[in-house]
């Protein structure tokens, strides 16, 4: 029965013209991106490597494919959270609000089995934006810019991935921002389940990102205490795959607690659905 | 004969608002049943709890014999119904929406047997528009095809006329009787009007704040000889006078110079005759089964 209603919530979600807002807005900023860096990269370049060309001697095609990628993904991961509520909060919400709650908790299917095709559905859009997203700007990156070394500047050093070891990195690092994004998932779905009205979960939910964001990035004591406990601290974990040497046990810590809470949203999901009265 | 509902002292209360106290019922197959109360009175929400919708605070409900906490799905899939007002997909067309359906109803049901019940609720020809693009009737007329398509035994239909034009509730009306007479379902429809429900059932309820007032056969129900008479007269009380303490125990109020009389229809001549008498000048008479008068002022109180 779940294949069965998960087929149907596929149908729903790409029946509805705001599903595709998401890969049309990723499409446009991933063109302006390239477009952007292919007209006026170089001087983009020169101007964040200026000072490490003082002391060292940087040579080869650093503007490749995998930089740009790297660009667009950094820049654009942190949009995401918004596409994907504004589908996923959606799920319950919208049923009720239009309702076809009614309707569907008639059927002959059980309140759970809704929850678990919604959320595979979810977490299936999630996934495609999360490979159109990466798709776009890696297959756009590397036909127009070439392959080439990674070079990532942080902070406090700067990491030169070899050409050979980008790709993998990548897909571990579009699983990983998989995961972040199945946290926003969960958590407007839980949202969702709450409320009658979809405006309602969308807003919190990018609400509480914005919020949880900036305490994350705030350096006052009183807020690093919560910092490891903020899911949005946990979000960004996918450039640590882009370090020399990658730092496995912060990812898979940072893994396990986004694991926490998606189980911990989907918990409170299906409790409050299960025992919900549809009265709308 | 088989009992299809059983409502056992079933109640629902929301925080201190005790919304269904309980009630009890039972519909028997092939009962056009009819449901009626004024706005509030329970309907929906007892509704809801047999669809399980709604958990009942206390008391039990069994469908088809089964209970409905342990048998849920087994009993969903032989119900068809319309709470409230049929809401869809709008994106999508009647269709789809009815493809759509009928898959959750754990049915397989053919293209051929979805145009069909679109034929049967008169809306051939608008199959592949996109709901957004029907008027009201459409769409409820496209909610009776949703609850039709998996062939159900039961249909709960939750005021199905609301909304609809004079012609509207006509077709509604025959195809419920239609449903009952060809096909043999057994049906459960409310309405807050009683000469809709005394046009289609053969049983009803009536509910007023949550409990039972009355229950069992229309005919029985509203063929009672008792009616209520009301006489607008120029002046209700020198016409009280004038009767001088004839027929003062059928006598039951007297509101806006309408007297009104509880008697049976062979004492109306009598009445009236004596009324002329007095010379009283009479601007209107008029009649309505006790039943009818009741719930006429339960949907006053309650609006």
């Amino acid at each position: 029965m779940v294949y069965r209603l998960l087929k149907v919530e596929l149908n729903k979600i790409f029946s509805r013209p705001r599903s595709y807002i998401g890969f049309v807005a990723i499409a446009i900023l991933v063109f302006i991106f390239q477009l952007a860096l292919y007209v006026d990269g170089k001087t983009y370049l020169t101007f964040l490597i200026q000072q490490l060309e003082t002391n060292f001697s940087i040579q080869g095609n650093i503007l490749n494919g995998y930089l740009i990628t790297y660009i667009i993904l950094q820049t654009l991961i942190v949009q995401m959270p918004l596409m994907v509520a504004l589908v996923t909060g959606d799920l319950l919400s919208g049923e009720s609000s239009s309702g076809t709650m009614r309707l569907l908790a008639t059927k002959p299917i059980s309140r759970a089995n809704i929850i678990t095709a919604k959320l595979i559905a979810g977490s299936f859009y999630t996934l495609l934006l999360v490979i159109w997203l990466g798709g776009l700007a890696l297959g756009f990156g590397l036909w127009i810019f070439k392959p080439g070394d990674l070079m990532v500047l942080s902070t406090d050093h700067i990491s030169i991935i070899p050409s050979s070891e980008c790709l993998w990195r990548f897909f571990a690092a579009c699983a990983v921002a998989f995961i972040s994004l199945s946290v926003v998932t969960t958590f407007s779905l839980m949202l969702s389940a709450f409320s009658d009205n979809s405006i309602v979960p969308i807003v919190t939910t990018m609400a509480v990102i914005i919020i949880f964001t900036i305490v994350g990035t705030l350096d006052v004591p009183l807020f690093n205490n919560i910092k490891p406990f903020l899911f949005t601290t946990h979000m960004i974990v996918w450039q640590k795959l882009f370090q020399d040497p990658i730092s496995t046990s912060t990812i898979t810590k940072s893994i396990c607690i986004m694991f926490a809470y998606i189980f911990g949203f989907l918990s409170v999901t299906y409790y409050r659905f299960i025992k919900k009265d549809i009265l709308s | 004969m088989e009992n299809i509902i059983e409502l056992n002292k079933i109640s629902k209360s929301f925080g201190a608002f005790n919304a269904v106290n309980k009630l009890s019922l039972d519909v028997f197959k092939g009962d056009v049943f009819g449901f009626l109360g004024p706005n509030g009175a329970g309907k929906s929400t007892t509704m809801r709890m047999i669809l399980s919708l709604i958990k009942p605070s206390s008391g039990s409900i069994k469908i088809f014999g089964l209970e409905l906490n342990s048998h849920r799905n087994e009993i969903m899939r032989r119900i068809g119904c319309i709470i409230e007002k049929p809401d869809f997909y709008l994106y999508m067309s009647a269709e789809k929406n009815l493809q759509l359906f009928s898959k959750l109803s754990d049915v397989d049901v053919s293209k051929n047997k979805i145009h069909e019940v679109l034929e049967l609720v008169g809306l051939k020809g608008r199959e592949k528009d996109k709901v957004k693009t029907y008027s009201h009737g459409m769409k409820q007329r496209l909610g009776i095809a949703q609850t039709l398509v998996h062939n159900p035994e039961l249909i709960i239909l939750d005021e199905p006329t609301t909304g609809l034009d004079p012609q509207g509730i006509i077709d509604i009306r025959e195809m419920i009787l239609r449903l009952k007479n060809e096909m043999n379902k057994t049906i459960v429809l409310s309405s807050h009007i009683l000469s809709e429900i005394e046009l289609v059932a053969n049983r009803m309820v009536i509910i007023n704040k949550g409990k039972q007032v009355v229950q069992g056969e229309v005919k029985e129900l509203l063929s009672s000889q008792d009616l209520i008479l009301s006489v607008e007269v120029e002046d209700g009380k020198v016409a009280l006078q004038k009767l001088n303490g004839y027929k003062k125990e059928k006598f039951s109020s007297l509101e806006n110079n309408t007297l009104k009389f509880s008697l049976s229809k062979n004492e109306i001549p009598e009445l009236v005759d004596e009324l002329s008498k007095t010379g009283i000048k009479i601007y209107g008479i008029t009649y309505r089964r006790a039943l009818e008068e009741y719930f006429l002022k339960l949907t006053q109180h309650s609006n």
